[in-house]
């Protein structure tokens, strides 16, 4: 239970944030709640002055009951306006908070949380505080404020039929409280079902070219409708259970006029109290049961809100593993010597990826790493640039180690080419530019030109202002989507270059276009090439050889190649059998 | 809006119409109940507790409950069906939404776009879901109810009639400015809501690029902003709704202070009303407003799910751009030899607005016999992926043919055609599910013992034996938990499992290192023998031992022949060579 209010309190807190506005808002909603409250006080005046053949009685109870009709629209005109100013400034609040936390978090954060999932905190968590600061809030106060006041008002009247009005309510409360408590778990079990629907139709709908290739059409379709049919029995029971409260509330009211009419009507009959004093409790008594039907019916908000805020919470309040020491420093100006010394890492505790490594990168050097696939080398660009802490062992940059520095720092001066080419939906143009904001177009078309993409972006309908729709998966080939990326990390004119496999589907006639641009960039700079195209890394001045997380092999080309070992043996077999021979001989 | 949409939407419901025809009579008896329910309390008042017959005041005290029941009972009934309604719909419109998608071409899906079609599966259906909930629960109520109401205070009370249309005309007025001016408001914010989703799933997907280039405060400026203008575009309706719904109040009241003031007069005049129809006046006043505000809740969501209709129904009416042949030629997949002929095919893709686009092939044939290997090579955008794709009659060739065993893949059914072919794209992209079910994906039920076969050919076994869980290990979404060579492996167990006459790798070892490639194309070879095989590189030792190396350029195949063949006579082939294997070893030599 403190784990809820905390999470209300903490919500609370987001509005309080704002607190003139927050404030003024809640004294005018309950100075609307109050007028609110008043007006059929005023009919029941009226009403006597009507038996009493009052006339002036009536003019005044009727400019009354203009005067405050016209200020319980103002203020209640005025209190939702600021309300919803502040409880939207709210909602942008946690959003973007939310947004900045996550951006913040380590990779391995994201190796947990499928994006669908974290999307959900983001849109369908925050909806529904949305709708509870929205509705249930302002219900729960305005309830809150018209039972007091009507409560005051009957028990001045008559304290013997308030208990009577009450002891009917308390009845009524505790039924709708056992339904409405009936309904809570139906909503979590609905959230679960429509993350599972949303995962499935994301997944199968991005994966449809695989479907068809693979003929799986009706299989996927009856897994669909499986899956949706399990959404719509839940979502069913959800809205059931939510919908219900309103018959019930309606039901309640009428028996309540029931009873009082019935017992009250008796009571009269006998000659306790009089018929204006119970057709007075009727009419009071109904502005009470509406507002708490209205608090029955919030609850399963409030339920949901709890449940979202404590997910979004729990984001919040997680720690990126990945982060800078307090008072860490910026990374100098990085001049390029790398050094790798006795490292150690896993991704799962006890799952060893890499062991032991040690080497050194001087200054301007090129390093080529290769072995088979799985061997870990992408793991080595992933702690190199501290995406991951290492276990054991240490990595230095020009002597400083990566982790007593600001990683922003470190990162800003290393261009990477990563193996899965990712670009975003948005123009070339503003694709190239991701690499530094600053880069004048200019900058970026010569850095396209240094790729060789610039052929085939100009083939595009508008060439470099060409918008990539989906991240370019519909109309690039995966060559030039390879370039593209290539291109973005030249922009970057960084001090350390990496590229991860950045060749991979890219033809070899016009990687050496590319790597003449290459050339140029990685003059004087340290750069490490992933290939499994030997060919790629062949000038490399140092070659390390990983094979099962531990380098076994390193030198130059041709230094390994009179090793006759295992970059060899994987050399040769770029040959295949027969043709092995001939070039051999050559 | 438009009716068309709703009437589609009924047709729905064939064969179970007699519960929304059930669900219209409990509202009336709805109506009718809440209607009685006053003038019992009335009676109750005047002929019970006025006269002091405590039986009286049972016998109307028993008959409201009565009414308060059956009421309750029909309003929870119609409830019932109200969700059914809604959750039926969903999940028709759903599934027949989804199982489209599944029949549409790659050209559909590439207009389309997935991010949107996704949008359409899931938020436009909710959104029609929620409206037919309400439009079944309360949409009849509001005749009933409006004429209920006027009916009795024609007979009971015509003085008021006039106060009564005067109050009805405001609210309605009310109801169309919210419609006009206050629903397209909400309009702007689902644009701005869709925004804030988009910007999201760039920046989460594409967080490691965000990170390399230390990008997050543009990323969170990014984000700022569009937050910020859905925070603008959430308030706008809102603001527009505090005088709305305080207004609907103002009305009333205005209404009821009007009626005590002329029938309070007249009742202390002893002229016309008494105090009694004053008092039942305004509860007439008070049911006046139901109809207005269950309109005013419907309204605005029957638009909104009038325009998600649109857009479900744009899908379902998409018609796939490859259509199955009318007379399929019958093919035995069993015994098809998988020749494949490319006979001066020309290809072009379609822009967005369906017009054919410049060609991205031109005049392409070659032969691929059975039991051979044919490898293409070829610059990037050159027309490889392009290629392949149009076999399996992903996409359709513009002009020429492309035959498999003779027969026009045109006129093959394609479920044969499918069977026949196996294509392993060039992005691999697996669904998070088992390692089993990855490798048996199109062939579910396979024997285990013929998975092990078949991922040891594609060289995926033994990194799967490898990991504790086995074959049981969990994939995450894309196989964003394998390195990038592992994921290719599986993706080529998965094209090897379905057994196909015609297997097409695109640059499917790409990720591969040469001695994982060799063994995978060694073991692919044993194990299919009568396969064609047609292999995409980009690595001269993918495909030296090829019967075949086409060359490609700018769409156009300027070079074939073997290994020997090319290096002899083909400069392109020979600088690919040299550049990846060193020089190109003498004439003399490449023929022995
Ligand atoms: N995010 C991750 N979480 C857990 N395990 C991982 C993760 N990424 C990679 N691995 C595992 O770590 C090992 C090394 O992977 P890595 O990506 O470094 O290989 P690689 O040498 O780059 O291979 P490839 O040439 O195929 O890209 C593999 O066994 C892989 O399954
Ligand atoms: N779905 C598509 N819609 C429109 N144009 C496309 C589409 N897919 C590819 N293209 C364009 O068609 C041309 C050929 O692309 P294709 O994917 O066939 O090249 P590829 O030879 O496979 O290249 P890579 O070696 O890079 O994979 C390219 O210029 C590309 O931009
Ligand atoms: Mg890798
Ligand atoms: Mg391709």
């Amino acid at each position: 239970m403190t784990d809820k209010q905390g999470a209300v309190r903490r919500l609370i807190r987001y509005l309080t944030r704002y607190s003139g506005k927050f404030w003024a808002a809640t004294f005018l909603m309950a100075l609307f709640a109050v007028f609110q409250a008043i007006l059929p006080l005023i009919m029941g005046t009226a009403t006597n002055d009507i038996v009493a053949g009052n006339m002036e009685g009536l003019e005044r109870s009727v400019l009354l009951l203009l005067f405050f009709s016209i200020l319980m629209f103002i203020t209640g005109m005025l209190g939702q306006r600021i309300f919803a100013a502040v409880s939207q400034q709210a909602l942008c609040d946690l959003r973007t908070e939310l947004f900045d936390h996550m951006q913040s978090l380590s990779l391995n954060f994201f190796d947990r949380q499928p994006i669908g999932q974290l999307m959900s905190r983001v849109t369908s968590d925050i909806d529904v505080i949305d709708q509870f600061f929205s509705n249930a809030f302002q219900n729960v106060m305005q309830a809150v404020v018209s039972i007091v006041v009507i409560t005051a008002f009957m028990l001045w009247l008559s304290v013997r039929l308030t208990i009577l009005v009450y002891a009917v309510l308390v009845a009524l409360s505790i039924f709708i409280w056992v339904v409405s408590r009936i309904s809570k778990p139906a909503f979590s079990v609905l959230q679960e079902h429509i993350s599972t629907l949303n995962g499935y139709a994301e997944e199968h709908i991005e994966g449809q070219k695989v479907v068809l290739a693979f003929m799986q059409e009706g299989r996927s379709v009856e897994e669909f409708s499986k899956v949706s049919r399990d959404a719509a029995r839940a979502g069913g029971k959800a809205s059931f259970t939510a919908l219900i409260t309103l018959p019930i509330s309606i039901t309640s009211t009428n028996l309540q006029s029931v009873l009082l009419l019935g017992i009250g009507g008796v009571i009269v009959v006998m000659g306790r109290f009089d018929l204006g004093l119970l057709v007075s409790f009727l009419g009071l008594s109904r502005g009470i049961t509406g507002p708490l039907s209205h608090v029955f019916m919030s609850y399963s908000m409030l339920m949901n809100a709890i449940a979202g805020a404590g997910r979004v919470f729990a984001i919040l309040d997680e720690t990126p593993v990945v982060a800078d020491r307090p008072g860490a420093s910026a990374m100098p100006k990085v001049r390029g010597d790398v050094i790798f010394d006795h490292v150690d890492f896993a991704y799962i505790p006890g799952r060893t990826v890499l062991l032991d490594n040690s080497f050194h990168a001087a200054p301007g050097q090129v390093f080529g790493l290769c072995g088979p696939t799985g061997a870990g080398k992408s793991t080595i660009i992933n702690i190199l640039t501290r995406y991951y802490d290492i276990q054991s062992g240490s990595i230095a940059i020009d002597g400083t180690k990566i982790d007593s520095v600001q990683q922003d720092t470190l990162r800003i001066q290393i261009a990477q080419v990563l193996q899965e080419p990712f670009l975003f939906s948005d123009t070339i143009m503003e694709n190239l530019r991701y690499a530094r904001a600053e880069a004048t177009d200019e900058e970026c078309i010569a850095a396209a030109k240094q790729a060789g993409a610039d052929g085939f972006i100009m083939a595009q309908p508008q060439g470099y202002q060409t918008f990539l729709a989906d991240g370019g998966a519909g109309s690039l080939s995966q060559g030039q989507r390879q370039m593209l990326t290539i291109a973005r990390a030249m922009v970057a004119n960084p001090r350390l270059l990496i590229l991860d496999e950045a060749t991979s589907n890219v033809d070899t006639r016009t990687e050496k276009l590319i790597q003449a641009g290459l050339l140029q960039l990685q003059q004087g700079k340290t750069s490490f090439i992933i290939a499994h195209r030997l060919a790629t890394i062949r000038h490399a001045d140092t070659i390390l050889v990983i094979n099962k997380g531990q380098i076994i092999e390193r030198g130059s080309h041709a230094q390994l190649m009179e090793k006759q070992g295992f970059y060899h043996s994987m050399y040769m077999s770029q040959f295949r059998g027969k043709l092995a021979g001939i070039t051999k001989a050559a | 809006m438009n009716l068309q949409n709703y009437l589609r939407l009924w047709s729905f419901f064939a064969g179970h119409k007699k519960w929304i025809v059930l669900s219209i009579l409990l509202s009336l008896v709805l109506t009718i109940m809440t209607l009685v329910i006053p003038t019992l309390s009335a009676n109750l008042i005047n002929e019970g507790i006025n006269k002091g017959d405590t039986s009286a005041i049972f016998h109307y005290g028993e008959q409201m409950l009565i009414a308060a029941i059956i009421g309750c009972l029909a309003f929870v009934a119609n409830t019932a069906i109200a969700v059914w309604a809604g959750e039926y719909a969903a999940h028709h419109l759903r599934v027949a939404e989804y199982a489209k998608i599944q029949t549409l071409s790659h050209g559909n899906i590439d207009r389309f776009r997935s991010s949107d079609l996704l949008i359409r599966l899931t938020t436009d259906v909710l959104t029609v879901k929620n409206a037919t909930i309400q439009l079944v629960l309360t949409f009849p109520i509001v005749p009933f109810f409006l004429l209920g109401t006027i009916v009795l205070i024609s007979i009971n009370m015509p003085s008021i009639l006039p106060i009564t249309f005067g109050v009805l005309v405001a609210l309605a007025l009310l109801l169309l400015a919210y419609l006009v001016i206050v629903q397209p408001k909400y309009i702007t914010k689902d644009k701005r809501i869709d925004e804030v989703n988009h910007t999201l799933r760039e920046a989460l997907a594409g967080i490691r690029v965000v990170k390399a280039f230390v990008r997050q405060a543009h990323e969170k400026e990014k984000f700022g902003s569009v937050a910020e203008n859905l925070r603008t575009a959430a308030t706008v309706p809102q603001y527009m709704l505090a005088y709305i719904t305080p207004a609907n109040t103002l009305i009333l009241y205005l209404g009821i202070t009007a009626i005590y003031f002329i029938g309070g007069s007249q009742a202390i005049a002893g002229s016309g009303m008494n105090i009694g129809d004053v008092t039942a006046a305004a509860q007439y006043l008070i049911f006046i407003l139901v109809p207005v505000y269950l309109l005013s809740i419907i309204l605005p969501l029957a638009s909104s799910a009038d325009a998600s209709l649109v857009r479900i129904f744009e899908v379902l009416d998409a018609v796939p751009e490859i259509r199955p042949p009318e007379k399929p030629v019958a093919v035995d997949v069993g015994k098809a030899q998988g020749r494949v002929v490319f006979d001066h095919v020309s290809f072009g893709y379609r822009t967005a607005d369906g017009t054919a686009a410049k060609p991205v092939l031109s005049d392409i044939s070659f032969i691929a016999e059975p039991g051979q290997t044919v490898g293409i090579l070829g610059a990037t955008g050159s027309g490889k992926s392009t290629l392949v794709s149009l076999i399996p009659r992903f996409y359709d060739v513009t002009q020429g043919r492309v035959t498999i065993d003779g027969v026009d893949v045109r006129q093959i059914s394609l479920t044969d055609l499918r069977s026949i072919v196996s294509i392993c794209q060039q992005e691999p992209v697996l669904f998070s599910g088992t390692l089993r079910d990855t490798v048996t994906y199109g062939m579910p039920g396979m024997t285990d013992d013929r998975m092990h076969v078949i991922a040891r050919a594609a060289d995926a076994d033994s990194f799967v034996m490898n990991i504790p869980d086995q074959y049981d290990s969990y994939v995450a979404r894309r196989g964003e938990n394998f390195s990038g060579g592992q994921r290719q492996r599986l993706a080529i167990a998965r094209a090897l499992a379905r057994n196909p006459k015609v297997l097409i790798l695109d640059d499917s070892t790409s990720a591969c290192d040469v001695v994982t490639e060799a063994a995978i194309q060694d073991a692919i070879g044993g194990l299919m023998e009568k396969t064609t095989r047609i292999i995409i590189a980009q690595r001269i030792s993918s495909v030296i031992t090829a019967d075949r190396i086409l060359i490609m350029e700018k769409g156009r195949i300027i070079a074939s022949g073997n290994h020997a063949e090319l290096l002899k006579t083909c400069p392109e082939y020979q600088e690919i060579y040299s550049s990846q294997l060193g020089s190109v070893p003498a004439a003399g030599g490449a023929a022995a």
